[in-house]
């Protein structure tokens, strides 16, 4: 079931559109920007819409404070990756889904260590397509260079990869099929980049599903059944 | 010559905006082959439009077997054509016309 994590639907009012898209390419969820009643919500076609929010800028103070005040609120959490300290912390913290490469430059190097933090606690190394579409020539060469520097980095230290559109227009969302390609243009072989895309996003939205639930206490902890008081 | 199998591919062109026309399409895909894989690749895909109706976007092209992967991945990686944004979609790839239509 491909769900795309990353879709900067601005307008509540274009929402529709990004649906319509969705459903003719074949996903059946996708994760929005905007503020939503419900971190988990599903419209009557039966498209699954999902909250996210990307922490700040502003230090590791300010990152985990809007990790506090979000996490209850989002079905998926992201920290763009920069310093050493925010990425560090991310990567270690449970309530951190992402590890977003967002504005891919020089300083979004993922370090090795963090990279085996990550795989540790689950957070997921995203790569959005959009960079790609936007940018070409030299410019796309030093994306495509961040990128595969950074998958693989991942790929050797077992941290999950994932791959999103980042679309911030209807027709730059891909089908999960185009995303795959793409994949292996980043450096995944076939079966990683299906990964990436289909279990990889999916395993998230299950996973905070399960943590979101108010019979969750703890991992490995929830309520199976509530006694009866008399 | 040993090595030249041929590939089909059946796509779908979303697009926002007015029709466009094979030679456009096929145009716009070697550009951004050239530009990610470089002039050889150009050169070895010997990728050709077999049929495209440009109403409905739908389409089939046929490549070098060897080149496949690397002419999907530029086309899907094309933002717009001609100024109209599109998204390509692979649908279905298959050694003969025959496969790719059923």
């Amino acid at each position: 079931m491909p769900i795309d994590l990353n879709v900067r639907s601005s307008a509540s009012k274009s929402l529709d559109s990004f649906v319509n898209m969705a459903e003719k390419l074949g996903l059946t969820g996708f994760a929005i920007f905007q503020d939503r009643d419900e971190p988990f919500q599903t419209l009557e076609s039966g498209m699954d819409i999902f909250a996210r929010v990307d922490l700040p800028d502003g230090g590791l103070r300010a990152a985990k404070k809007a990790a506090k005040e979000a996490r209850p609120r989002v079905a998926v959490m992201a920290v763009p990756l920069r310093g050493v300290d925010v990425a560090n912390w991310a990567a270690e913290d449970d309530r951190i889904d992402l590890l977003t490469l967002d504005k891919p430059n020089n300083e979004c190097i993922l370090r090795e260590s963090t990279a085996k933090l990550a795989a540790i606690s689950g957070t997921a190394l995203e790569v959005p397509l959009e960079p790609l579409l936007t940018s070409s020539g030299l410019t796309r060469s030093k994306v495509i260079k961040v990128f595969r520097e950074n998958v693989q980095t991942a790929m050797g230290a077992r941290m999950q990869v994932i791959l999103s559109s980042g679309s911030k227009g209807v027709m730059s969302m891909r089908s999960p099929t185009a995303m795959q390609y793409v994949g292996l243009l980043l450096g995944l072989d076939w079966h990683h980049a299906k990964i990436a895309v289909h279990e990889g996003p999916q395993g998230i939205i299950d996973r905070n599903r399960k943590r979101l639930s108010p019979d969750f206490i703890a991992p490995g902890v929830e309520i199976v059944k509530r006694g009866e008081t008399e | 010559m040993k090595g030249r199998r041929k590939r089909y591919l059946r796509f779908f062109l979303h697009r926002d905006g007015s029709p466009l026309n094979g030679k456009q399409v096929t145009t716009e895909i070697r550009r951004n082959l050239l530009s990610l894989y470089g002039e050889v690749a150009v050169a070895d895909s010997r990728l050709y439009l077999s049929e495209y109706d440009e109403d409905s976007g739908v389409g089939i092209l046929q490549c070098n077997a060897a080149m496949l992967e690397k002419v999907i991945t530029s086309a899907v990686l094309i933002e717009s054509i001609e100024k109209t944004q599109v998204s390509f979609e692979p649908k279905k790839t298959s050694g003969t016309i025959k496969g790719i239509k059923t």
